[in-house]
């Protein structure tokens, strides 16, 4: 009988299987096999052996190293950022009143809507002054009598200006995580730090961040894996420009692919980014962990 | 034995249902021989009048049991799609392929030559533009129904009170200072002197629009022979060209960066650089008296541009004779080209075809068709093109924001050279 239910449970989790080996690990293998070959997208199998020249080349290449920096640069100012922001939203919006159900609503919004959608909205508000008019941005320096800003035509404004439209748009869904942590935290903790006399931040270091520490964890590495997959943003708002300074990892793999129609390196590329973003994960999780433990 | 069953018959269920599927998809056959088509996804009159073409070639070939059978996709990705299929050995018979892929494609090995199909009546009634832009490395592979104009459009108002008088002719096209002159004259009367959108998401658009100021200079942006593009897209003529271009934007009479799609309709800008596309609009626009004139010179000669969707035969077409029939359908003055240049306002493809359109014979259309019949220049045919035109358009923003001209357009040659090496090696 045993034995029975143990093929009815395999049959159960058949079909995810396959579509795990199917969709995600066969093209994974089909991915490293292609990095060591000389392969142009249209052809219909794998070229020549090169071993590794294709990380050779891809690990010189200006152009990989720049999406290189500006992902990590990216993700260094999205992370800490968003998920500080995200933590104080949750703390302002943890209530049971309608002016806080309304705030959470208005921070979850535009992780509602589509990226795409997002990104040409904040091309729009972040316009240069021109002839014909102005971004909504522009509009209210110039009405503040401060100078106007180039925001996304400056290789300097660029990134923060895409850092800044990007917590925006995904710091409601962190918010909401940390809103259920908070929510699990046993009122009689809060209570009984009141009586011993805790104050304020106090009782938010020693009883809240303690409680959501395993959420801050797992809303610190996901917010990291986001990040490293940047594309959609600067794609459509600078086309990773001016002068490279919004190319992304992903935008490069991309043009490799379609542009450059070479495979082989665009499939080097992926696996640099797959081993890059699976040991930033692993490091992560063990720093995490750790800071866990020292608790 | 029940927990079994359930799953048992639901994974039964699943193979069922898929091979009943597949069983209705291969006796939907009637033994007709069909001819695949992949066509990219225009504008809806476009498409409605390609389907309307494939529908009179099945009726008129129905006692011969062949029919067409057409799918549309999008535009943007359009490309990949048939990158992608290309790779999965699953191409369709019959491949729309916009003017500029022919090179990559045909180094490729996705496009199967056809010239040995053309007869010598068909060659020659072609415009010679659209058997250029089909050629790759001595041998034809596309051919297209139609063409492109760049023409520069001004607003008969503005341009009367400034006191100028644009040429009608290729041969009285304007220079370079002649241009600029007058674009200093219209500034003070109006909010953006010259509309080049820059706002145009597409790559393309770069290459299209501004490099034949670059040909017109004497410079270039690959080498046609060597394929080098060190040395030719960072040439002095080229860095010239592209300087003169970026002064438009120094002395305010363009704009770098907009996004006002078209300026010129709602009376913002005297002059407009762009395309042939844009015509049925502005006639529409009646509050509007408009003019064409030819993009002006940089050096000796005009160069215009030229370029458009055209039609070849994929590397997994088994019956090409089949497939050739299709494509002369398609470029058949009557039943090809006079509905879809109805249906989309281009060029007619072929010399013949413009009996069907006596508004060629006066302006502004008739300046499109001198434009394509006095030595239009169609963007290079290399397989490293796509590169090569991502690259210049990501300069030519750059340098409209006011980036060193010589040193993007080395940054970029070096990219687009460094892809062409690369190729060098996998053999493309």
């Amino acid at each position: 009988m045993a034995r029975r239910e143990m093929l009815t449970a395999y049959m159960f989790v058949a079909p995810a299987i396959l579509m795990i080996a199917a969709f995600v690990l066969w093209p994974a293998v089909i991915t490293f096999h292609t990095s060591l070959h000389r392969t142009t997208l249209t052809d219909p199998g794998p070229g020549e052996y090169c071993g590794v020249e294709n990380y050779r080349a891809v690990m010189s290449d200006p152009e990989f190293r720049r999406s290189a920096i500006n992902t990590i640069v990216f993700t260094v100012l999205v992370v800490p950022a968003q998920t500080v922001l995200a933590l104080l939203l949750a703390q302002w919006t943890n209530g049971p009143g309608w002016a806080s159900r309304s705030l959470r609503l208005a921070v979850l919004i535009p992780t509602m809507i589509s990226l795409t959608v997002l990104s040409v909205l904040w091309k729009l508000l972040y316009e240069p002054v021109s002839a014909t008019g102005s971004g909504l941005f522009n509009g209210i320096l110039t009405s503040l009598h401060l100078p106007p800003q180039p925001f996304l035509t400056s290789p300097r404004q660029a990134m923060p200006a895409i850092v800044v439209m990007s917590i925006w748009q995904g710091v409601g869904f962190q918010m909401m995580i940390f809103l259920c942590a908070l929510q699990q935290i046993p009122a009689q903790l809060r209570e009984a730090a009141l009586l011993d006399g805790a104050g304020r931040w106090r009782r938010f270091c020693h009883v809240t961040l303690p409680g959501i520490a395993p959420t801050a964890a797992f809303v610190v590495m996901m917010t990291t894996i986001f990040a490293l997959k940047l594309f959609v943003q600067p794609f459509l708002m600078t086309r990773g420009g001016p002068q490279g300074s919004t190319l992304s990892i992903v935008q490069f793999i991309y043009e490799t692919t379609f542009f450059r129609r070479d495979l082989g390196l665009a499939c080097a590329a992926g696996a640099v980014f797959f081993v890059g973003v699976s040991t930033i994960a692993v490091v992560l999780r063990r720093m995490l962990r750790a800071a866990e433990c020292l608790r | 034995m029940r927990r079994f069953t359930v799953p048992a018959a639901f994974v039964a269920g699943t193979v069922l249902v898929s091979t009943i599927a597949q069983c209705n998809r291969q006796s939907g056959s009637t033994g007709a021989r069909v001819i695949m088509v992949w066509a990219h996804h225009g504008q809806e009159r476009e498409n409605a009048a390609m389907r309307r073409i494939a529908e009179a070639f099945n009726e008129r070939h129905r006692d011969q049991q062949i029919r067409i059978d057409i799918s549309f996709f999008p535009d943007r990705q359009y490309a990949d799609k048939v990158s992608i299929a290309s790779a999965s050995a699953s191409l369709p018979d019959v491949l729309d392929i916009d003017g500029p892929y022919v090179g990559p494609w045909a180094a490729e090995g996705v496009l199967q030559p056809l010239g040995y199909l053309v007869s010598e009546k068909l060659r020659t009634d072609m415009l010679p533009s659209l058997l250029e832009q089909g050629t790759y490395d001595g041998k034809l592979y596309a051919l297209g129904a139609f063409e492109s104009a760049l023409v520069v459009y001004y607003n008969r108002d503005i341009i009367e009170n400034a006191g100028l008088d644009p040429p009608d002719r290729l041969a009285g096209a304007w220079t370079w200072s002649e241009f600029v002159e007058a674009l200093m004259r219209v500034k003070p009367h109006v909010t953006i002197p010259l509309s080049l959108h820059m706002d145009d998401h597409s790559d393309e658009w770069f290459t299209y629009a501004f490099s034949p100021l670059i040909w017109s200079n004497g410079g270039g942006l690959i080498d046609p022979d060597s394929g080098n593009v060190l040395g030719v897209l960072d040439s002095r003529p080229t860095i010239e060209a592209v300087r003169r271009w970026q002064r438009l934007f120094e002395k305010g009479l363009a704009q770098g960066t907009s996004t006002n799609p078209n300026p010129f309709a709602a009376g913002l800008a005297a002059f407009d650089w762009t395309g042939h596309w844009m015509l049925p609009g502005f006639e529409q626009t009646t509050a509007l008296r408009f003019g064409v004139m030819p993009l002006p010179s940089m050096g000796d000669k005009p160069v215009c541009a030229s370029g458009s969707w055209c039609w070849g035969i994929s590397r997994d077409c088994r019956d090409r004779s089949l497939a050739w029939q299709a494509i002369r359908w398609f470029l058949d003055p009557a039943q090809g080209i006079r509905p879809i240049v109805q249906a989309n306002g281009a060029v007619p493809g072929r010399r013949s075809a413009f009996e069907y359109f006596p508004e060629y014979d006066r302006m502004p259309r008739r300046l499109f068709r001198e434009q394509l019949e006095g030595g239009a220049h169609p963007r290079p045919r290399t397989p490293v093109y796509l590169s090569l035109t991502s690259a210049l358009a990501r300069a030519l923003r750059d340098i409209a924001l006011g980036a060193d001209v010589e040193r993007t357009l080395r940054r970029a040659a070096e990219s687009v050279q460094r892809v062409a090496d690369r190729q060098g090696r996998r053999g493309g």
